[in-house]
């Protein structure tokens, strides 16, 4: 059930409705009945993941909860020299229970999506040691929002262990937070005490919300159907020919821009549904096209999964011994830049692994992560440098020119990455790269889109732009459209709506295209 | 409450707005250029109350009546109204929707539909509904259970722009034209074939007695258009062109107890003119549909039997003698062009 499948709008239509009529009290049990309805309509019996998810954190959580109250109770009446020991004791029963739990959830993420690739590596392994084991390579059908709801558990528990808060006892509110239907498909990566109170509370209908709710759901419909979808009309030929030189560079251009306004519309859908049931969701955009660096980009894209990363691997590596035990090492032997270097280098490395790793069971994600984590190391590397050019050729990082070299300079660098996700392999990626630069080929219109459909495009691209923009100058686009005249909001949603209709790519005459995200 | 007020007005406007528009981007977007949508679109065309004779049925009716022809026989107004594969509740809407344009002194329905056994595809149904003017007979029609349509279905044909809106790259200047009128149908509703591909099966196929059964709902919705032209003083007459494939005995039997019981006038022309179609010449398609000399020699027949029971008086008014002296005109050169048949196939 894709988010903008005609049952998906009745479901979020239906359960408006009801969440709205039931008493306040029996709210959540709406938002959970149709969480199930839209889960086992996507993926029927594989339900019983997201129940297990569900019902080790929730037992999880409440054992780390009765070690938390069991130890605050103890430890009182102990000496201080025992207060030491059994605070030792406690915190292994309690990392005992958060490792088992995390096994669970992580070994069915692992299992199911990442068996067929670990098997087909051990294979190869196998082959060029000359040993005569194979491993049957497997594939399953993946649970909807596995790569989603997995990392929302583990940050649900660690939260708990680490006493950000306590776990909840309401099976109810674990299960809502975890199975939250608008966020399935695509996140965002949301947090429990972000999210769950506001799931479990029973809203008031709020006019407002409401509004901005049905504004965002119809801009992301803009976003996906006219724009993501249009755009991947000439992305999808290039990328399966054998294309160079700017008919090449231009399908890697229009591939960025695609995932751009797919994701960020469905984000938009998803937040604005969130908003008609008067619950508010973490934004996972914030103009990345804007941004001066990679470091930067990535801080405005997908940044639910960033600090993810950033609060779960980059901490979690940061504060481990082995760590500690190198920082100590480094502050000894190494100073200035390269010592800073080294002690980013080695949690960063994993957080970029595991960035790359998510996104897919596949060599070519993992450059694809690794090759922003190159990027940003040589950043850091060679920063000394760089002020020396900025110092010598007096380059202000104020001036205009100077801040749009910087934003083309990452924009480029993405559109690497982005070639680097979007090619069927690394060698199809390496060879795309090279007919960029050796062919010459510019016939844009021999591949999808006509001449109109490109002027379509541009105008989209243009009316996404101008509002990233005014965001970017931190404009609230929701209070600067309600204090328009009504006729011009009207107007403004009739041309939208009239364009998402007329000028979207959906239903006979062409292929449906499902949500790129939706597939990790 | 003033406020309110003005709230749910400037909201019902946006709907009403939004719906237009909606309505005019499927007006725009709509294929223009079948002979199917000719018929259709034509139809609203004519002069109001103009026709005398309203045909009714499905491809075999509007391949084997000539409207043109009658009118330079007997001096009177028809239109061969219908769609492929056509069934009695569509044609049950499509005599409604005429109705609000015409006042037709006959209605003619061919019964062949009556007992179509195959699939009435989707596609069909488009060529009759995609084509009608929004309106509350159309949103019946959409709504009626008969056609089994889906809730998207339903949504895309109502409002067409959600299955054609991939039409923007090929817009044309008739798009644009006849978006908001299409011209005259010259043919006045006749789709003709010039082709010949003789019938090879018996020719005593009105002998050969199967089972012969109505489609379900076919009863129910012959009564209803029964009752529509009761209700507006119209004569209703059954009529069933020659049809070596898809008729027989039983077939017949069946609708003369159906037009006994309701005392209407059943015209069979597998009996009444028998020896008079040759199935070797006179069809396109091996006995299915009558070729453009099957259907002179049915309009004839029709011709002699209009003269017989029907007192139908000349029209008066200028303007129709012109469109109907017109669409004779047009068909006469095209029939004197095909004087002799291109390819003849014999048997």
């Amino acid at each position: 059930m894709s988010l903008i499948s005609l049952p998906f709008m009745l479901l979020v239509t239906a359960s408006c409705v009801l969440y709205y009529l039931a008493p306040k009290q029996w709210r959540w049990c709406i938002l959970l009945l149709a969480n199930v309805i839209f889960y086992v309509a996507a993926s029927q019996a594989l339900i019983i993941f997201l129940i297990g998810s569900i019902l080790s954190v929730y037992i999880g959580g409440l054992a780390i909860n009765k070690q938390i109250k069991l130890q605050k109770a103890t430890i009182k009446s102990l000496e201080k020299d025992q207060k030491k020991a059994y605070k030792a004791m406690m915190k292994k029963r309690k990392q005992l229970i958060l490792i088992v739990v995390l096994a669970i959830n992580i070994g069915i993420l692992c299992y199911l999506k990442y068996y067929g690739f670990f098997a087909g590596n051990l294979n190869a392994i196998n082959a060029l040691l000359h040993v005569n084991v194979n491993i049957a390579v497997k594939k399953f059908v993946l649970p909807l929002g596995i790569s989603y709801y997995t990392l929302m558990a583990i940050s649900y528990m660690v939260d708990v262990y680490r006493g950000k808060y306590e776990a909840s006892p309401q099976l109810g509110k674990v299960a809502l937070y975890l199975s939250f239907f608008p966020q399935m498909t695509e996140g965002p990566i949301s947090r429990f005490d972000q999210l769950a109170d506001q799931l479990y509370a029973g809203n008031e209908f709020d006019i407002i919300k409401f509004k901005s709710g049905l504004y965002l759901i119809l801009w992301g419909l803009f976003k996906k159907l006219v724009i993501a979808d249009r755009a991947a009309l000439y992305v999808n030929p290039v990328f399966s020919g054998m294309h160079g030189g700017f008919t090449a560079f231009l399908a890697v251009a229009l591939y960025t821009l695609q995932i751009y306004a797919e994701f960020s519309g469905a984000m938009d859908i998803v937040r604005g549904i969130g908003y008609l049931f008067g619950v508010h969701m973490e934004k996972n955009f914030e103009q990345p096209f804007f941004s001066k660096s990679i470091a930067e980009f990535w801080r405005r894209w997908h940044r639910t999964l960033g600090t993810w990363l950033k609060d779960y691997v980059f901490y979690s590596i940061s504060l481990s011994k082995m760590n500690m035990n190198l920082n100590r090492s480094v502050k000894k032997h190494m100073k200035g830049n390269f010592g800073r270097f080294i002690l980013s280098a080695f949690p960063l490395f994993f957080v970029w692994f595991f960035n790359g790793f998510w996104h897919g069971a596949s060599w070519k994600y993992i450059v694809y992560g690794l090759y922003y984590y190159l990027i940003m190391m040589m950043g850091l590397l060679l920063a000394p440098v760089f002020t020396k050019i900025k110092d010598t050729w007096h380059l202000h990082e104020q001036r205009k020119g100077y801040r749009l070299f910087c934003i083309l300079r990452t924009v480029l660098i993405v559109f690497g990455g982005m070639l680097i996700f979007r090619a069927h392999s690394l060698d199809d990626a390496l060879q795309m790269l090279l007919r960029i630069f050796t062919m010459q080929e510019t016939d844009i219109l021999a591949h999808g889109l006509t001449l109109v459909d490109f002027g379509i495009l541009i105008w989209g691209l243009v009316l996404m732009f101008i509002i990233a923009g005014l965001k970017e100058r931190r404009v609230n686009l929701f209070a600067l459209f309600d204090q328009k005249s009504l006729l011009l909001r009207y107007g403004i949603i009739l041309i939208i709506g009239v364009s998402i209709i007329v000028f979207g790519i959906y239903g006979h005459g062409y292929q449906a295209s499902d949500f790129i995200y939706g597939e990790f | 409450m003033k406020n309110r007020r003005k709230s749910i007005l400037a909201f019902t406007s946006f709907i009403v707005i939004f719906a237009l528009l909606l309505n005019l981007f499927s007006m725009i977007l709509i294929p223009k250029d079948n002979k199917m949508s000719k018929t259709i679109r034509g139809f609203y065309e004519e002069k109001k109350n103009s026709l005398d004779v309203l045909f009714l049925g499905d491809s075999s009716m509007y391949r084997s009546i000539i409207p043109a022809k009658l009118w330079k026989e007997n001096g009177f107004t028809s239109y061969a109204l219908g769609a492929p594969s056509v069934r009695t509740y569509a044609l049950y809407y499509l005599l409604e929707e005429a109705l609000k344009m015409q006042k037709p002194k006959v209605v003619v329905m061919e019964v062949n539909c009556a007992f179509n056994d195959h699939k009435y595809s989707m596609g069909n149904k488009r060529k009759i509904i995609d084509h009608m003017k929004l309106s509350m007979n159309k949103i019946n029609m959409i709504q009626d259970a008969a056609f089994q349509f889906s809730l998207t279905d339903k949504i895309s044909l109502l409002f067409p722009v959600f299955l054609y809106h991939n039409r923007y790259n090929e817009i044309n200047a008739v798009d644009i034209a006849e978006t908001f009128g299409s011209p005259m149908n010259d043919t006045k509703g006749f789709i003709s074939s010039y082709k010949q591909k003789p019938y090879k099966g018996k020719t005593n196929y009105m002998r050969a007695s199967s089972q012969a059964m109505f489609d379900a709902n076919s009863k129910k919705y012959m009564d209803m258009i029964h009752d529509i032209c009761k209700k507006n003083h119209i004569k209703l007459m059954l009529l069933k062109v020659p049809g070596a494939k898809e008729w027989n005995q039983s077939k017949k039997e069946a609708v003369e107890l159906y037009a006994k019981e309701r005392h209407l006038p059943y015209l069979d022309l597998n009996t009444n003119m028998e020896k008079n179609i040759d199935w070797r010449r006179d069809t396109n398609d091996s006995g299915v549909h009558l070729n453009i000399f099957g259907a002179e020699k049915v309009t004839m027949e029709l011709s002699q039997y209009f003269r017989r029971h029907y007192r139908l008086k000349k029209t008066t008014d200028q303007e129709v003698i012109t469109s109907f002296n017109k669409a004779y005109r047009l068909f006469n050169e095209k029939r004197k062009s095909y004087k002799r048949p291109v390819k003849t196939v014999t048997i």
